[in-house]
């Protein structure tokens, strides 16, 4: 009697275990990420400053900072990627920038049974909120944790330095022609406003919206800051304040327009080099 | 045959539209400058005048754009009528044959590999000739073939030059495509035409015009027209190598807008009927003014949002286009 009790339990305990052991090994805490690939050239630096760069096997073919990314196979863009590429580097992570990536991609990736992280930061706490994100998965929380901190520190200094003082008005140039700016949605906004200035086209719809040149010589800012030289496009037109004083900046595409860690480098040289407009 | 009034009403109704269109075009924009001020500038000595902002805008921005406008327009609205003859095809339009895929791939690798941008204009006069050359001597040169044959070899070209625009896309990097798309779907503000480019127009104009009588020969079909005495392989000839005149410095100097070269000649057959001795003035005339018109829409309509001047001509043109189908279908 006891022998059939016992084997009923056991046969029980055994039902149980075959039943709920592969949802249990499902349920366990992840296994850190292992291989990564990066589908941007921000989503690189950030995978970088969350100390987990040595876990990266493939790059997209834009990144190129920081420079040992060169070497690490690339895998096309977010438009023309190798899906086969991705395979065979057999990653466990891939981060992917959506609003800059072909509509199907995502869903291309899902069915490879390929994890997703996506990385869509609009402003600096974003940045700095998806640094530990990935730096959770990865395993490497101390030093993303760190490094967020120093960036939001960093951002929060120059705030406190330049946001109030005398308000100057910025054209942002993305391009030449056709002329293209940034709205406020844009983390660019962002820096400018730390750095005490106001982007002249921050309330157009779009994110970046193309503009005429009319418009800009009508909204007449102080500043022109661009990624290019283009400072002999804008001499015929000295009625702007920008040209008249000659108030232009030039600044790293790289560090300005990638939502990454080095939008400090950016802005500490956007608030140094304003600054000394407001005489 | 129209009669002398007919003809006299029809073209100075035109050249109403045409002056308002410019007009028009320098009135409005981003800069608010109101009908006196606008007098005041055009009316004021360049040398006396002290540069004002008003003055800069509309000399310096407006007037070099609406120009490109009015003569781009027509151009393409001259190549339209021309080509719908030269091919013998209802569907036939500036950029048929090609002119414009060579054009444009000339262009954009200037602009992928990073040369100045001033070089774009003769960059892609140059690709429209060398496309125009290539179909001449594909569809048998100065003994050219069928129109059908030289209309196969035209579109067949066309592709191969959209294919390599394609590739062209494909490599590009994010920043520079944003001025091949723009140059791609036709972009007037950058290169304002020289006093060479200005000139074309009338003179193609004229030769064109001269040669309405052999046009309106060759629309009974060629048999007809070499009995009624022209020279119909020389005629083709000479129209081939008009539109494409016509075509490359339109192209060179705005990119591929399209529609205009289309939708023009069509209405104006449409309005005022098939005699070539006033379907030319009068396709031309209103091709510039159609273009001025959306030109100016296209960067007033959003302000300070700009948006691609072809989305505006289809805008207009097409309502326009089916509205007077609509009616000569009544008639008929």
């Amino acid at each position: 009697m006891l022998v059939f009790r016992i084997n009923i339990y056991s046969t029980v305990l055994l039902l149980f275990v075959l039943i709920f052991l592969p949802s249990i090994s499902h349920s366990t805490p992840e296994h850190a990420i292992k291989r990564i690939i990066t589908l941007s050239p921000h989503a690189t630096e950030l995978v970088f400053s969350a100390g987990a760069g040595h876990l990266l096997v493939g790059r997209d073919k834009n990144s190129n900072y920081p420079a040992e990314v060169i070497q690490l196979p690339s895998v096309g863009d977010a438009y023309l990627t190798d899906l086969e590429a991705i395979v065979q580097l057999q990653p466990d992570l891939i981060v992917l920038w959506q609003s800059g990536s072909h509509r199907s991609l995502e869903q291309q990736l899902k069915q490879l049974g390929l994890r997703i992280f996506i990385s869509e930061p609009h402003n600096v706490q974003m940045i700095a909120e998806e640094v530990r994100q990935i730096g959770k998965m990865a395993g490497t929380t101390s030093i993303a944790n760190k490094a967020a901190d120093d960036f939001i520190w960093g951002m929060n200094q120059l705030k406190q330095q330049y946001a109030h003082r005398r308000k100057l008005s910025v054209f942002y140039q993305v391009w030449h022609q056709p002329l293209i700016t940034l709205n406020k949605q844009h983390f660019v906004s962002q820096i400018l406003h730390i750095c005490g200035a106001t982007n002249v086209f921050s309330d157009l719809p779009n994110l970046a919206p193309k503009v005429s040149l009319e418009a800009v010589i009508q909204a007449n800012p102080d500043i022109i800051i661009s990624p290019d030289n283009h400072r002999s496009h804008w001499l015929p037109w000295h009625q702007i304040n920008a040209v008249k004083a000659q108030q232009f900046i030039q600044i790293n595409p790289d560090w300005m327009q990638r939502p990454s860690f080095r939008l400090l480098k950016a802005a500490k040289q956007i608030c140094q080099q304003i600054d000394p407009f407001r005489h | 045959m129209p009669s002398l009034f007919r003809t006299f009403t029809l073209l100075s109704l035109l050249m109403i539209l045409a002056m308002t269109s410019l007009v028009f075009a320098l009135a409005m924009g981003s800069v608010n400058i109101n009908l006196t001020e606008l007098w005041t500038v055009l009316s004021v000595d360049e040398l006396t005048s002290n540069q004002s902002l008003q003055h800069q805008i509309i000399m310096n921005l407006r007037l070099p754009r609406a120009i490109n406008a009015f003569w781009v327009g027509g151009l393409l609205a001259l190549a339209g009528v021309l080509m719908q003859i030269l091919l013998k095809n209802p569907l036939a339009e500036p950029y048929i044959l090609g002119i414009s895929g060579g054009a444009s791939v000339a262009a954009l690798s200037i602009i992928l590999f990073g040369f100045a941008s001033s070089l774009i204009p003769i960059a892609a006069f140059l690709g429209a000739i060398i496309s125009t050359l290539l179909v001449f001597l594909l569809s048998g040169g100065i003994h050219q073939r069928s129109s059908e044959f030289l209309l196969l070899t035209g579109i067949v070209i066309a592709a191969g030059w959209g294919a390599i625009i394609n590739l062209l896309l494909s490599f590009s990097q994010q920043q520079e495509l944003h001025s091949m798309l723009f140059w791609l779907l036709g972009d007037l503000s950058a290169h304002p035409m020289n006093h060479w480019m200005l000139s074309s127009l009338p003179l193609l104009f004229i030769i064109s015009l001269a040669m309405s009588r052999q046009l309106n020969a060759l629309m009974y079909g060629e048999y007809s027209a070499s009995s009624l005495g022209v020279n119909v392989p020389r005629v083709r000839i000479l129209l081939y190598i008009l539109s494409a005149a016509c075509t490359a410095i339109a192209v060179s100097t705005a990119g591929s807008i399209g529609f205009i070269g289309l939708i023009v000649p069509h209405l104006m057959r449409m309005i005022i009927g098939t005699d070539h001795r006033l379907l030319i003035p009068a396709s031309t005339l209103f091709g510039g003014t159609l273009l001025c018109f959306a030109d100016t829409l296209a960067r007033s309509l959003f302000s300070p949002q700009i948006i691609p001047v072809g989305v505006v001509t289809a805008m207009i043109g097409v309502p326009l286009f089916l509205l007077l189908l609509q009616q000569n279908r009544r008639l008929h």
